[in-house]
């Protein structure tokens, strides 16, 4: 099943989300306090907008795709998630019900509690990892739930018979019966997982395309011969596998399929590439077009990103990486450099996203405000103005530019010159600070907190920095560090809505916003400094 | 890690004292330095680099309110072990 990037990640905050208010549930019958059942009925909103953004992507996918079992069960798995969400309000609503007197001990509904949190722990690794077996384990919770259920209606008739605290016992029966609903959601939850994995076992035409790839690669290999894993979708839209073989256990090609202009965008720009740094892209091993798609089968790169010699290389490993990063920049931009006006568009880029920030961070949304005669404006007034600033601070420079130049797309190269580059689909000519924002806030927005991995993560930014103002100089580029700045408020703002961490994505959306309002302030964007403590947390 | 230190202080104020401490805050926002000390000891603050600033207003038939608030990471050991990164940019 394959799910896109941004389903995912909302997929992702749902479950927690509902997880949470399980969690929060167990803690109002134990304490009955007011606070949790305002975090409750406060919270409900946000899961219902995580759940309209989910159904809204998969039915625009859904237009676009040729196998509609995916965006359905996204949408089933989001519709199921949200009405368990719900069911903690109903459950909260009939506990308002009871007086002190008929107050359950938390024990009572203990073991309904347990059972939904363990169906729902398995919920992230099945549908995202496709994991039939997990789908399997959340489908158990439906008749345990069953059964707990039917031993609780036993109970509460027993007692009614009696004449024994009557209106508690339907009251705690309703309680009950919710839960046992929660499990028929997760039930839900699990079939849709199932049936778009089996639904995909038959697409029988992806398999012929990989049977055609491997054979010009080894005509003696067949499909059956070799290990097939499916991790997702890319941000292109192309389905990608890697094929091991069994005999050396290691990922040996990379299978991409997916629509033809895409994949052909990438095999031009590869050979774009190609011809500037020999062997600095994995080599394209086979292309087959069929129809509007078309399949590629590539080299796999080994090998750490930026990103893991970052993390957890040594101090030197690090610095030969980023020396052979710059090295590599300043190669292709020499060679790649035109007289040609390459007009910024991060106002527009930030704008097409907006959307989907906001759905993620309703609050980020800023209104118009005066303190006293201090004016702020809008956050839509600040983009108009910050349009108009973009429009003062072009350069007549472009260069050939990678197109998502962050730290996982770069493979440093310990035995050679030049590093090695991946996901090279998004390549065009364009301004080279566009790289240079991406790969700035890709190091800024690691989620370590480590004092000694931030100050690595600051010497990189500094580092990269140093990089951009040493070309623009060379360049005559004036107003570079403006349109950088410009730059870094679009990664900033829009890096966010793949953060699950509220303080630390507010702690972006922040920076990208005091950018902002200084590119908006500043009397000559020519003069315009980055400031170093953007990137210090 | 050293453990938290903090302080308060709360009293009534006419709007022209109100001011004035404001002023000391601001005086001290502007050096980079406002120490804050009572009898059990003393808080050293030491704003720089960005400050996370919120203002927070409401008003009630019977009450107004006004909360400014001020959050900033010290400055200390920002690069700490970490000598800069270079690239070389000749040739």
């Amino acid at each position: 099943m394959y799910i896109p990037d941004r389903v995912a990640e909302n997929l992702r905050f749902l479950i927690r989300e509902v997880q949470l208010q399980i969690g929060r549930t167990r803690v109002f019958v134990r304490e009955r306090s007011e606070a949790t059942e305002d975090s409750l009925r406060g919270r409900d909103n946000y899961i219902d907008n995580l759940r309209t953004f989910i159904q809204r992507a998969s039915f625009e996918r859904a237009g676009k795709a040729d196998n509609l079992a995916v965006p359905m069960a996204a949408t089933t798995i989001a519709t199921n998630l949200e009405r368990i969400a719900d069911f903690c309000i109903d459950i909260i609503d009939q506990l308002r019900h009871l007086d002190e007197d008929d107050w359950p001990a938390v024990e009572e509904l203990e073991p309904f509690l347990a059972e939904v949190e363990r169906g729902l722990s398995h919920v992230e690794r099945a549908v995202l990892e496709r994991d039939v077996h997990e789908a399997l384990e959340i489908c158990h919770a439906e008749p345990r739930l069953d059964e707990l259920y039917s031993e609780a209606f036993q109970k509460r008739l027993a007692s009614m018979e009696q004449g024994e605290r009557v209106h508690a016992s339907i009251t705690m029966l309703f309680i009950e019966h919710y839960f046992e609903r929660m499990g028929d959601s997760l039930m839900n939850i699990g079939e849709a997982v199932i049936s778009a994995a089996l639904g995909e076992k038959v697409k029988i035409g992806q398999l012929w395309a990989l049977q055609d790839s491997l054979q010009d690669v080894d005509p003696l290999r067949a499909v059956t011969d070799v290990h097939l894993r499916v991790p997702g979708e890319s941000r292109s839209g192309c389905r990608i596998a890697t094929v091991s073989d069994p005999a050396s256990a290691r990922a040996a090609l990379v299978f991409k399929e997916g629509s033809l202009d895409k994949l052909r965008d990438e095999q031009q720009a590869i050979a774009l590439w190609e011809q500037l740094v020999p062997g600095i892209s994995p080599a394209v091993r086979s292309f087959h077009e069929n129809g509007d798609r078309a399949a590629m089968l590539m080299e796999f790169l080994g090998g750490e990103t930026l990103e893991q010699v970052l993390l957890q290389g040594t101090a030197a490993q690090l610095a030969t990486a980023v020396e052979q990063t710059g090295r590599t920049l300043r190669h292709v931009w020499r060679e790649t450099f035109q007289r040609e006006a390459a007009p910024p568009s991060f106002v527009k880029q930030l704008r097409r996203r907006l959307t989907d920030v906001l759905a993620i961070h309703p609050h980020f949304e800023r209104r118009s405000t005066a303190l006293g005669n201090k004016r702020i404006p809008s956050l839509a007034e600040l983009l108009d103005a910050l349009a108009e600033v973009e429009g003062r601070v072009g350069f007549a420079g472009s260069t050939l530019i990678h197109g998502d130049f962050n730290l996982d797309n770069i493979i440093p190269d310990p035995e050679g010159e030049y590093v090695r580059l991946i996901d090279l689909h998004r390549s065009m000519r364009g301004d080279y600070l566009q790289d240079m924002s991406v790969l700035l806030v890709s190091c800024f927005r690691l989620q370590v907190f480590e004092r000694p991995v931030r100050a690595r993560i600051r010497s990189v930014t500094g580092a990269v920095l140093e990089l951009a103002r040493a070309q623009a100089a060379e360049w005559g580029d004036t107003a570079m560090e403006a349109r950088l700045a410009l730059g870094l408020v679009r990664s900033f703002v829009t890096s966010t809505r793949f953060i699950l961490d509220e303080g630390f994505a507010r702690g972006m959306f922040l920076r990208g916003m005091y950018l902002a309002d200084r590119l908006v302030a500043a009397p000559d964007l020519e003069r315009f400094r980055i400031p170093a403590d953007v990137f210090r947390d | 890690m050293p453990s938290k230190k903090e302080f308060e202080h709360e009293s009534l104020q006419d709007a022209e004292s109100v001011a004035d401490y404001l002023e000391t805050i601001i005086n001290g926002i502007r050096a980079g330095k406002l120490t804050v000390s009572s009898g059990e000891g003393e808080v050293d603050l030491r704003p720089q680099g960005l400050i996370r600033f919120s203002v927070r207003a409401s008003e009630r038939p019977d009450r107004h309110r006004l909360a400014l608030k001020l959050v900033w990471s010290p400055g200390q050991d920002s690069g700490a072990g970490q000598d800069p990164l270079r690239i070389s940019t000749g040739g």
